[in-house]
């Protein structure tokens, strides 16, 4: 199933729940749950934040079904509201660390870690994610982590493109001396092949 | 040659992501850096640790969705529908008829009220339950022998003090409604009736709270003997939370919207709320059959 195809048949399910579908509205939610759910926690950096979140957000598509306009894919408008939901978390509990910072704390290099397992590398990586402001977090979140595109990334967090690559390069400019020790898992080469992981949305659905 | 640029300082690390990520493009900036990169190998190592590290973010495993979470999302969603029935709306006049068949049921509320919807809506949470939970039966099969080798259940109860000692109400055939269930929980919790209804807002008809200790031997409904007995009862609690360390703080047995339930209080993250699980008889490993969640505050 290409994109246009899954976006057609969520926009069909979208329209079945607005008229009283019993089922529509769980099938919807149930195909982008994990992606979903892997933005939210990696935006929020916290796992019940990220549920909460969620929780807010599913509530929030349930009931604003029939407003959805058709202006953009039905998942591009879910992630939307997902990443608005923990954008808003985020700035009602002000400034507060989400995540307990790498033990290097931010802006020293990390240790080198050449023996660390990939789980570790992982872990630190997200630790690190926490040493971002929210928005760029949720900006390289979506296009160097969960692997949208630019432009997706732009209509998910209704800013222009040129926004989001700066707070990517931002992000990443602040990420690099807190991630210069960890052994890369794939090597450097997986940024080479970014132009092919930009499809994601597309490529998930032929999953 | 491996000197940089003696004209000008290092660019920060700002300036060569901005350049690395297309910010900068066609800009005058953008020349003056590549220009500086090519002849600097310090910055160019900087360039190379920029991509380094998207390299690192595009590494991070993909993450699924933990059972336990979708269990609370599906409760959620089908209390959502549940409220959508409650809700109070203009009164419509024998819908049961022919409104499912003939009419265009509105998101935004516009048959809300109609109790003899129920069924209806019953059947859109329903749905929404059904969805996660074959995912959260899956789950909890698949991993229920790891997480609880010593046969679950009943060593929960029997560790948990508070699965014993949770307040039991006597099976009075009590009715719980969407609108009746926070001020009910506070009530099983025992909140002191100045605090749970201030303002002269008159209580539900909740029985005292601890009334009886046999409420354990009448059932309510038949089909609640599962959950009566303690294993069966510390099951459907782990399966609600997750884990087999959280006790109840209340249990009651009753009905809602006329189905037999079991109300289960369990303590929230913040210490100011309770969550109450509205579950079905069949609550346990396989499922946790619910019928409605919903996060109480302790002070009504």
């Amino acid at each position: 199933m290409d994109g246009a195809v899954a976006d057609a048949s969520d926009r069909a399910l979208l329209r079945a729940h607005a008229d009283g579908d019993p089922d529509a509205f769980g099938e919807l939610v149930r195909r982008h749950r994990d992606r979903l759910w892997a933005v939210a926690l990696r935006t929020l950096g916290d796992r019940e934040e990220a549920a909460d979140a969620l929780q807010d957000a599913f509530l929030s598509a349930f009931r604003a079904a029939v407003r959805f306009r058709g202006d953009s894919a039905v998942t591009t408008w879910l992630h939307r509201i997902v990443v608005n939901a923990c954008l808003d978390r985020v700035r009602r509990r002000a400034a507060r660390p989400t995540v307990a910072l790498p033990e290097a704390g931010p802006g020293e290099p990390a240790d080198p870690r050449d023996a660390v397992a990939d789980r570790d590398i992982a872990l630190a990586v997200e630790a690190a994610l926490a040493a971002l402001s929210v928005d760029h977090r949720a900006a390289v979140v979506l296009v160097d982590v969960q692997g949208y595109s630019v432009a997706e990334a732009a209509l998910i967090l209704d800013v222009a493109e040129g926004t989001v690559k700066s707070r990517c390069a931002r992000a990443r400019a602040r990420l690099a001396p807190l991630l210069a020790g960890l052994r890369n898992p794939d090597g450097v080469a997986a940024v080479e092949a970014q132009g092919s992981r930009s499809a994601a949305l597309t490529r998930e659905e032929q999953a | 040659m491996n000197d940089p640029d003696p004209a000008g300082p290092h660019p920060d690390v700002d300036a060569l992501s901005d350049l690395a990520a297309g910010v900068l493009d066609d800009t005058p900036e953008a020349f003056a850096l590549h220009d500086h990169l090519a002849g600097c190998p310090a910055c160019a190592g900087v360039a190379v640790l920029l991509r380094h590290t998207r390299g690192l973010l595009a590494s991070l495993p993909p993450v699924a969705m933990p059972d336990d979470v979708a269990a609370r999302l599906a409760a959620a969603l089908s209390a959502a529908a549940a409220e959508e029935a409650a809700a109070p709306a203009t009164p419509v006049t024998d819908l049961a008829k022919h409104g499912r068949l003939t009419g265009r049921k509105s998101r935004s509320g516009s048959w809300g009220g109609e109790r003899r919807w129920r069924p209806g809506v019953g059947a859109v949470a329903a749905g929404v339950a059904l969805l996660f939970s074959a995912a959260v039966g899956i789950g909890a099969l698949r991993s229920g022998g790891q997480r609880h080798p010593t046969g679950g259940a009943a060593a929960v109860a029997a560790r948990s003090p508070g699965l014993a000692a949770a307040r039991r109400l006597p099976p009075a055939g009590h009715d719980y409604t969407a609108a009746t269930l926070a001020p009910a929980v506070r009530s099983l919790l025992g909140t002191p009736a100045s605090a749970a209804h201030p303002a002269g807002v008159s209580p539900q008809p909740v029985p005292a709270p601890g009334a009886a200790q046999d409420g354990v031997a009448q059932a309510p409904d038949h089909a609640l003997q599962r959950l009566l007995r303690p294993a069966g009862l510390g099951a459907c609690v782990t399966a609600l939370a997750g884990n087999a360390r959280t006790a109840p703080l209340a249990v009651d047995f009753g009905r809602y919207q006329g189905r037999p339930v079991a109300v289960i209080v369990l303590p929230d993250r913040d210490p100011a709320k309770v969550q109450a699980w509205v579950v079905g008889p069949a609550c346990g490993p396989r499922t946790p059959d619910l019928v409605r969640y919903q996060v109480v505050s302790r002070v009504g």
